[in-house]
């Protein structure tokens, strides 16, 4: 729901913020002295960029103890084989610019009523929130655009159902996806924790349009079940649309409510300016208030077009219950002695010396001195740029996962020379004195099988 | 337009072309106001600001550098000048650009239809901070990715991500789209 809000919201802003914005240009033209402007078209620009293209990818070379590695920063996840294996793209995508220690479980249980299916695939608390990765399925496939909404839904830790929730992404039919729960006052999120989370009703994305006439000023119109205007009415260059819905008793989920110009198609919004419940009562009153259409308003120029989309009921509600046990603490904690890593960096060389390595249960951490020379712009700016798949990494939201090619330069092996499965994060956070990183794993660290975390060269054991 | 467009086009307005800080002025004109607008709360100032800025570009284009986020440095830009108008107004001491705590009490905030017409812009601007009115505006309507709004206002990664979705479900409340 808020990605699809933010999406109109974006739209909504851009095209406010070009109508608002006053001309400026010639003042501009003015403001500036006539013997610094040349009318000349801008030219060369691909030559241009061309030579401003970095020459030197971000490579690490051995100093002091011969290293020979790639420095990118990983968050590894451990994904259980009863996981999706797409899940692991959106793991990698919530947690890919932290840093932080990342704990967590594997889930892999399911729930099925009223033809949906819901699979927790990974439950991963933060410092007062649960990351809650799921797939929903609609087993009928009545779906216009594939998009669902949780409508009626409950999440519980340990009796606590408290919980505020939001999703950055769509929940598409199908397809893995994450939540975020959070309560402002959790407290520290570690140990076992008895889960439950439900779902009972749905919005889906079938939709149901209907339009109104504003002329012909419709009372206890009703526009879909649940719904009924009881008055539309023009004001002061505003038109205000009255509006019930019986909240025990709807079919359909308001969508969205336009006002259009019959003419030019231009459109426009409602804010709501008050919403009421009356005791004892399901039905809230509301009124809506467009924005500014104009001085003079022809009723009849105007039509209200609403959409609803299905509120889907499931009964049984789908419900899943497990128990995950987050381990806060790390694993383990080592602290090399005399390990630095360089990289080229333009004409410079950078020596980090390698400070303290961190095993948690679903990330390794590393954390480096910060090089005294460190150019401005540093690293975060050159993430991926030694790939074919330069920037990707940029969006800390939305960006799909990669694994560059040079992630054979860290890896982690068992004492019996199994390889761990580890999946790249280019990430990694500075402060004043450290540079972090951090490595994602796709299967469960066990530090009983001895682990040791490789960087080119170099060997670290993940036990003690 | 990519941060490699950008340094393209400031190449040419080190040089001192109108057409190429044209080319900048009709893509970040609107963005840059709307940011001033967070700040000053007043059309007129805001104004003032986007013209400043602009010729604030071209003034200082032959110091722009291509190995920095250029977005970043064009919105500092505009967020110094209108931070350094906001506290001349009131008299306040100039502005420190190292200042990352800059907000103004919610309580001063409130904008009419005289100053803003659309109503889903006014209600961004009444209902949030105006820090976070920034971040919405940086993220939304200008493009710029959590990270590059960081640089731009001095705070860290997660504050920015943070304060964006607490702002997002907090106008949710008032906007209905």
């Amino acid at each position: 729901m808020l990605y699809n809000f933010e999406k109109k919201l974006k739209k909504e802003l851009t095209s406010a913020l070009d109508n608002e914005k006053p001309s400026a240009w010639s003042n501009i033209e003015n403001g500036l002295s006539a013997s610094i402007i040349k009318n000349e078209t801008p030219k060369d620009m691909i030559q241009t960029n061309k030579e401003r293209k970095r020459t030197s990818p971000w490579i690490l070379k051995p100093v002091g103890i011969l290293v020979m590695a790639l420095m990118f920063v990983f968050t590894s996840v451990s994904v259980l084989a009863i996981a999706s294996p797409d899940v692991r793209v959106f793991l990698t995508n919530a947690f890919k610019n932290n840093t932080d220690a990342i704990n967590g479980e594997f889930v892999g249980i399911k729930s099925e009523s009223s033809g949906f299916t819901l699979t927790i695939d990974a439950v991963v608390p933060q410092a007062n929130s649960f990351y809650l990765f799921f797939t929903l399925t609609d087993t009928k496939n009545r779906l216009e655009n594939d998009i669902m909404h949780l409508q009626d839904w409950s999440f519980n830790v340990d009796g606590n159902n408290g919980w505020s929730a939001y999703h950055v992404r769509e929940i598409k039919n199908g397809e893995p996806t994450y939540m975020v729960f959070s309560l402002a006052d959790a407290k520290k999120l570690s140990g076992k924790k008895n889960i439950d989370f439900s779902i009972k009703s749905l919005k889906l994305d079938t939709p149901k349009r209907t339009t109104v006439d504003v002329g012909l000023n419709k009372v206890d119109f009703v526009p879909a079940k649940g719904y009924k205007i009881n008055k539309i009415q023009t004001s002061d260059g505003y038109i205000n649309l009255y509006i019930d819905s019986d909240m025990n008793n709807m079919d359909f989920i308001i969508d969205s409510i336009k006002i259009i110009n019959k003419t030019n198609g231009k459109e426009y919004n409602f804010t709501e300016e008050y919403a009421s419940q009356d005791n004892g009562s399901s039905i809230y009153k509301a009124k809506k208030v467009s924005e500014k259409i104009g001085s003079n308003i022809d009723p009849n120029d105007y039509i209200i077009k609403m959409t609803f989309l299905e509120n889907a009921k499931i009964d049984p509600a789908l419900n899943v219950q497990f128990t995950a046990n987050f381990n806060n603490k790390a694993l383990a904690e080592i602290k090399p002695k005399n390990i630095y890593i360089t990289e080229n960096y333009g004409n410079s060389i950078i020596r980090s010396k390698l400070l303290k390595v961190t095993a948690n249960q679903l990330s390794i951490n590393l954390e480096f001195e910060k090089p005294k020379n460190l150019p401005q712009e540093s690293h975060t700016a050159r993430v991926g740029e030694n790939s074919s798949d330069a920037g990707k990494y940029e969006d800390p939201i939305f960006a799909s996962v990669h694994e560059p090619a040079d992630v054979q330069n860290v890896s982690i092996s068992y004492e019996d020379g199994t390889q761990v499965q580890t999946a790249l994060m280019n990430t990694h956070i500075e402060n004043s004195q450290f540079i972090s990183r951090s490595i994602l794993l796709k299967e469960p660290l066990d530090l009983s099988k001895k682990p040791t975390l490789h960087i080119g060269d170099i060997s670290i054991a993940l036990y003690k | 337009m990519t941060n490699q467009e950008l340094n393209m086009y400031m190449v040419e307005i080190a040089k001192g072309s109108m057409p190429a800080l044209s080319v900048i002025y009709s893509e970040f004109s609107s963005t840059v106001y709307g940011l001033a607008l967070s700040i000053l709360r007043d059309k007129e100032h805001a104004l003032d600001v986007m013209q400043d800025t602009f010729i604030n570009v071209m003034t200082s284009a032959n110091e722009y550098r291509t190995d920095l986020n250029g977005k970043a440095w064009l919105f500092r830009i505009a967020r110094n000048l209108a931070i350094s108008k906001y506290r001349k107004n009131r008299n306040e001491a100039p502005f420190d650009t190292t200042d990352n705590l800059f907000d103004i009490p919610l309580d001063e905030q409130f904008l009419d239809e005289r100053v803003v017409n659309s109503v889903v812009l006014r209600n961004a601007l009444n209902h949030l901070s105006s820090m976070e009115s920034q971040i919405v505006i940086l993220h939304l309507a200008a493009g710029l990715k959590h990270r590059e709004i960081a640089k731009v206002l001095n705070l860290s990664i997660g504050t920015v991500c943070s304060k964006y979705f607490y702002s997002l479900k907090k106008l949710r409340q008032y906007i209905e789209l």
